[in-house]
Parts: structure tokens; sequence; C-alpha cells
């Protein structure tokens, strides 16, 4: 599946006509969302541990530097094998080299966004690797050629219906769209697949400084498998995984799950430093670190933006936001998606390749309410769409609003016509129907005018 | 050297040198989180543990509290019996010993794996078909019923997520109250490599429902054992 931001336009016009997809989508929020709320509500300390969060990410952006030098140094001592990536292309390299030395024919896969955004399943594959998602959600897109359409549910926007044609159709099962069935489908073709890999590659929630570990969170313990039974395990984080010790990896942890499943705590939390069972041959015997810049340092340099840094990508803003909740993750066009999304796409993709993205808000600021890390996202998409309208990326229609706009604001005349005129026009139009606004109204309806204009009404309400 | 690893940390050197101005957090934060915790936290053992059970039972845990070994064998023997369980995995956990002893002795109608006497190619492919494995922790986490186990360099991890069910003996002296109260127990050198599990393996990859026995154990029984 290849998206584009580019083409947010078109992917959120689709989206809209989509039924099935905004009641598949709508319903998984609404559910995310309420189970979120009644966990969140027997933490009593959660605002403050919030702030406790935001402070702690504070701190590590500062002196990221001085961390990940302290994580390389306790990683290398515990034997962990150190890579530094600048780029997407770098960081391919690396693991297929890793794999070419191991002369590995099989990789079990469990859910890393990090790995997405190198598209890393494609170009293993290219190389006659067989690589497979394990986690649920991401083995049923990956099965359907897709990107996950959220960042904890990659398969939110798809029922029943549809994964049971899917796996009848590319894995030959019988249909059944009974879910406990399709779990058991999916369950045995992919023990067979962990037993027989040579590398597990997972993502890295966090990576303590102090320890030289890595932390991998997850429910299904497909991460457990994917870490645990191959002799390779390679694990690719971002710059910006970095937490000091396990004081602050507890912060963390609290606020994760109940933003991202609505559970107290997620089922396994993985802590992995280095070959831990030399003795029992356990896997892994031999663990590679990949941590990458691709471009999140440019970002890091922006004091303005750095904050969209601190995210532990819950997907908790994007349960919460209204535009997502009607036109799910592909629309965005991305591997990162929803209102943090719409703030990471254009400063990892350019502000031209991502002009449209950050205008994916209503700014009702629900996502920083919701943000366990308190980032301030409307805020940053405001500043994004500064930036882009000061290129002169902004779209031509909105270019030619504002100028019209601000015609009329220089001539009072003018602009009391221009506020009056609606109202009055609709007085002729059927009664009840709202005034034509082509290409609007098709999805949504428009609230009729005051037939006494703006300026009337506000100086009588002023009155009052 | 690796130029790589210089082209990524000067740039975020010289990234981190532009101050961000983010706010800081209420100068109270700490404070307002610890009397939180301390009004939430159960003053005694008694209501650490009736908060584990609690928490144990909405995770979709099994509790058993149980006064000897004796009563534990009995109970684990019934259950084999009862699901039709055909294989159980014995680990050298210290919690374990005397049960598994005692199982070997008093049930013979299940086939026993010892998962430490296994080669470790043979014991992945056996314990990823067992039905169930007795299991010991290192400390129990009363707010979440999480369960830690540390890494033992002379016991196998495999049982605590490939069959299909977990037997889990928890002893009352492992019980804490928090997830940073374990982070300040254990030393950092001890935590590198750790599992936490909360709960058996699920998944709510289909329309938010939730399945029990993702990929790893469908049934997680904790014997509470105060003897
Ligand atoms: S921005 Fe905040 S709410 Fe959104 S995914 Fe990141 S951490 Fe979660």
């Amino acid at each position: 599946m290849n998206l584009t931001p580019k083409s947010t336009k078109h992917y959120i016009h689709n989206a809209l006509h989509d039924e099935r997809l905004r009641n598949a989508v709508n319903k998984a929020t609404q559910t995310s969302l309420s189970k979120s709320k009644s966990i969140k509500d027997q933490i009593p300390y959660w605002q403050n541990l919030r702030y406790r969060a935001h402070s702690i990410k504070k701190q590590v952006m500062e002196n990221l530097d001085q961390y990940l030098e302290q994580f390389e140094k306790n990683c290398l001592a515990n034997g962990i094998h150190v890579h530094w990536a600048v780029d997407a292309e770098q960081a391919r390299n690396i693991i297929l080299q890793i794999a070419r030395d191991k002369q590995a024919k099989t990789i079990v896969k469990s859910k890393s966004l990090t790995t997405e955004e190198l598209h890393l399943n494609d170009f293993l594959i290219e190389n006659g690797l067989e690589t497979l998602e394990t986690d649920l959600g991401e083995y049923i897109v990956q099965l359907k050629g897709e990107i996950p359409s959220h960042l904890t549910a990659p398969a939110l926007h798809l029922n029943r219906q549809d994964i049971g044609k899917l796996f009848h159709e590319k894995l030959g099962a019988p249909y059944t769209e009974e879910p406990t069935a399709l779990l058991t489908i999916a369950r045995e073709k992919l023990r067979a697949k962990f037993l027989a890999a040579d590398i597990g590659i997972s993502g890295v929630n966090f990576a303590v400084a102090q320890a030289g570990a890595v932390c991998v969170i997850e429910n299904e313990a497909n991460a457990r498998l994917t870490v645990g039974l191959p002799k390779t395990h390679i694990a690719v984080m971002g710059i910006e995984k970095i937490v000091p010790g396990y004081k602050e990896l507890a912060t963390f942890l609290k606020l994760l799950a109940p933003s991202a499943t609505g559970q107290k705590a997620s089922v396994y939390v993985n802590i992995i430093g280095g070959a831990p069972y030399p003795k029992m041959h356990e896997g892994p015997q031999e663990m590679h670190v990949v941590i990458l810049d691709n471009g999140r340092s440019r970002i890091l340099a922006d004091p303005q933006l750095r904050e969209t840094l601190f995210c532990i990508r819950c997907g908790a803003c994007l349960n919460i936001c209204p535009v997502y909740q009607q036109v799910g993750g592909h629309a965005y066009g991305w591997v990162y998606m929803g209102p943090i999304g719409a703030a990471l796409i254009p400063q990892y993709l350019g502000e031209k390749e991502g002009r449209y993205s950050p205008f994916a808000s209503s700014l009702c600021c629900a996502c920083f309410e919701n943000c366990p890390v308190r980032i301030n996202i409307p805020h940053h998409m405001l500043k994004l769409r500064n930036r882009i309208v000061d290129k002169g990326y902004s779209m031509k229609i909105e270019k030619f609003g504002i100028a019209a706009w601000a015609f009329l604001a220089k001539h009072p005349c003018l602009y009391r016509f221009a506020t009056w005129f609606p109202g009055k026009f609709q007085l002729l139009l059927p009664k009840g129907m709202a005034f034509p606004a082509p290409g609007y109204f098709r999805q949504r309806a428009l609230g009729l005018f005051d037939p006494k204009g703006f300026r009337k009404r506000f100086m009588q309400l002023q009155k009052k | 050297m690796n130029s790589s690893r210089e082209t990524i940390l000067n740039a975020v050197k010289k990234a981190v040198k532009n101050p961000s101005h983010l706010p800081e957090s209420p100068a109270e934060t700490e404070n307002l989180i610890q009397e939180s915790l301390k009004a939430i936290t159960p003053a005694d053992r008694k209501g650490l543990r009736n908060q584990f059970e609690k928490e144990l039972l909405a995770v979709s845990g099994e509790f058993v509290p149980v006064k000897s070994t004796g009563e534990l064998v009995a109970h684990i023997s019934k259950d084999l019996q009862n699901k039709q369980y055909r294989t159980l995995i014995l680990t050298d956990h210290k919690n374990t010993a005397s049960a598994a002893r005692q199982l070997q002795t008093e049930y013979s109608a299940i086939n026993y794996i010892r998962a430490t006497e296994l080669e470790a190619d043979a014991r992945k492919t056996r314990l990823a078909f067992a039905d169930a494995a007795l299991v010991g922790v290192d400390h129990a986490i009363a707010d979440t019923a999480s369960l830690a186990v540390l890494q033992a360099d002379s016991d196998s991890m495999f049982p605590h997520f490939l069959p299909d069910c977990i037997y889990v003996i928890v002893k009352p002296e492992q019980l804490i109250a928090n997830l940073f109260d374990l982070f300040t127990l254990i030393p950092t050198e001890s935590a590198k490599n750790m599992l936490l599990i909360t709960g058996p393996s699920r998944t709510a990859d289909i329309e938010k429902i939730i399945i029990l026995g993702a990929h790893g154990p469908r049934r997680l029984v904790v014997y509470w054992l105060e003897e």
C-alpha cells in the first residue's frame, strides 16, 4: 500500500464515503476511550503523573547526547551490539547485513512503528527473507498489503467479516467470522514460524540508559516469543526512546497502558539487556540495537516543536480526535497518524510533502487533554500551519478565501453586506434548506444562517 | 570510528544547545503523587493481598489461596484432571521445588517435562506444545496484580510464556505495593533482564473484543501459598 500525505484530501474523501470503515473506526475508538477513562478514574495521581512524565521527557531531550552515550556504554557492557543509523536506508542495510551474517531465512517481527517508518518488511522480503509480522493486528494488515491504521490497534479499520474473508483468501482457511476461531488460525500459523525463525526484530518502547536495556511492551506475548525464541534479536529504536533509569521507566509504564489500551498494566513488559540466559542457551544468544535518527535530531534542534518527540505512541490522541474518529488512520497518508501524526508528518517528510497534515484537525485540544505526556499538539499544529502558509504551500482556495476576507475587512460596507446576504438569500430557498455550499454539505449539514445577519445579531446581544 | 555514530551524536549535541522554554511542572507535583499513592495503598499486608486478588480477577487471572503445599498439589492435580491436560512443565524455581516433587509422586496421570533437563532447541519445541507449567516468580505487585520474573541464569524462561496455562506459586512475602516500589527494590543490575506478567495473554485486535490466549498462555492461575 503506497500512501502519501500529499493525497490526504483524496483519502479523506474516500474515507468519508466508506460507511463500513467509519463504523469500524468509530466503534473501536469509543470502546478504547471508555475503557481508558474507567481505568484513569481509578488513578488519583493521573494528572500529576502526566506532569512528571513531561518533566522527565524535557530533561532527557535537553541532555539526549549524554543519555545516548550512557545507553551505548551500558549496552556494550551487557554484550549488546550497538549500531547507529543516520537514515532509513542505513538502518535497513544494517539489519540486512546482520541477517546475511546469520544466514537467516525467516524473520519474525513484533509490532514496531519505527520499522514501519523504514519500510523494513518490504525491503527484507525483496532481499529474499521471509519476514512476518506477529502481532495479530499487524499480521492482518500485512496479509492485506496495508499499513497499520492506528498506533496501537493496527487493524482497527477492519471488521470481523473483512478478516474472515482475508484469512480465507490468503491462508486458505475455512471462512469464519468468529473472533476466537480467527485468532486460532493466526496463532497456529505463527507458532510454527516462531519456532523456525532465525531472527526476531522488535521495536523499543523505552531504552533504559542506566541499565543498557530495552523495554518492549505488549499484550499478546508475540514480542516475548519474538525476542525469546530466535537466536538473534534486533531491537530498532529512535533516538528519542531513552529514559534515564528504572524509576522513570515506572512512570511511563504507569501512563502507557491506561492511555493505550485501557488497562492498568500491559500483560507483558519485557526488559532485555543482552543475552540473558547463557547457561540455558535460551534466546537471544546475540542481541543488536539499531539506534535511528532519520530526522529526529532535526526535530530536536527546533525548540518550538521539540516536544513532539516526547510521544510514547500510546494512540490516546487518535482515539479522542473527532477527525480521526471519522476518517481513520490511512487518511493521513503515512505511518504516523492522528493528531500526533499530523504534527510529525511535515517534520519528517518536509513541509511541502506534509502541507495538508496539520490542517486535519479542528484544534479542539482534546488530544492535548488526553495525552499522557502533555504534548501540546494543537499548539504544534498551529506553528506548522504558520510555517506552511509562510512558505506558500497552503491551498489555493485557502489563499483566495483569506485574501477575500482581508479585502472585505478593509471595506466595512462590503463586509456588512457579505455578512447580511447569506441570511437573506436563504429565505428564498425552500424552507429548512441550508445555504448551498458545494462540496461541504455532502457529508454534513450546514447550519442555517441567522436572517438578521451577524452584525445586527451581535449588537443585539451586546445590548442585552 | 563509526561515522554514523559521530554524525548523530554531533547533531544531537548541537540540537540540545537550543533551549526549548517548555513549561515546568507545578512545584507540588511530586508531593501530590506521593500523597495520592499513600492514600490508595492498603495500610496492611491483608489489604495488599486483597487488592492483589481483586486486580488479578479483573485481568482474568485465577486466584487460589492455599494453606500448604499439600493443598496446592491436590488442587493442581484436580485442575489438571478437569482440564484434561496431558503435559506439565516443571521448573527449578525455589517456590516450586517442593510442590513439583510432591506432584510427581502423587499424580502420575500426566507427562512431566523438566524444562532444564532438555537441550535448548528440544526444550523450545516441546514446551511450545505443552499444556501447562508450574512456575515461580520473584515479586508480585498488588495494585496491578503483576508478577515480576527476574533473570535466573540456571532456570528456563520458556515455561512462563509457551504453554496454554501457567500455575504460578506466589508467597505473601513476595508481595509489594506498586511498580514504583518494585523498581526501588530491585538493583538496576538484576532488572536488566526481567519479565512483568499481568494476567493471561490477550488480544483485542478484532473489533476490540478481548480474546485470551493470543500467542501466550490462555490461563494464569496464582496459588497464594500462605504456609
Ligand atoms: S501524542 Fe501523546 S496521546 Fe498521542 S500518541 Fe503520543 S503520547 Fe499518546
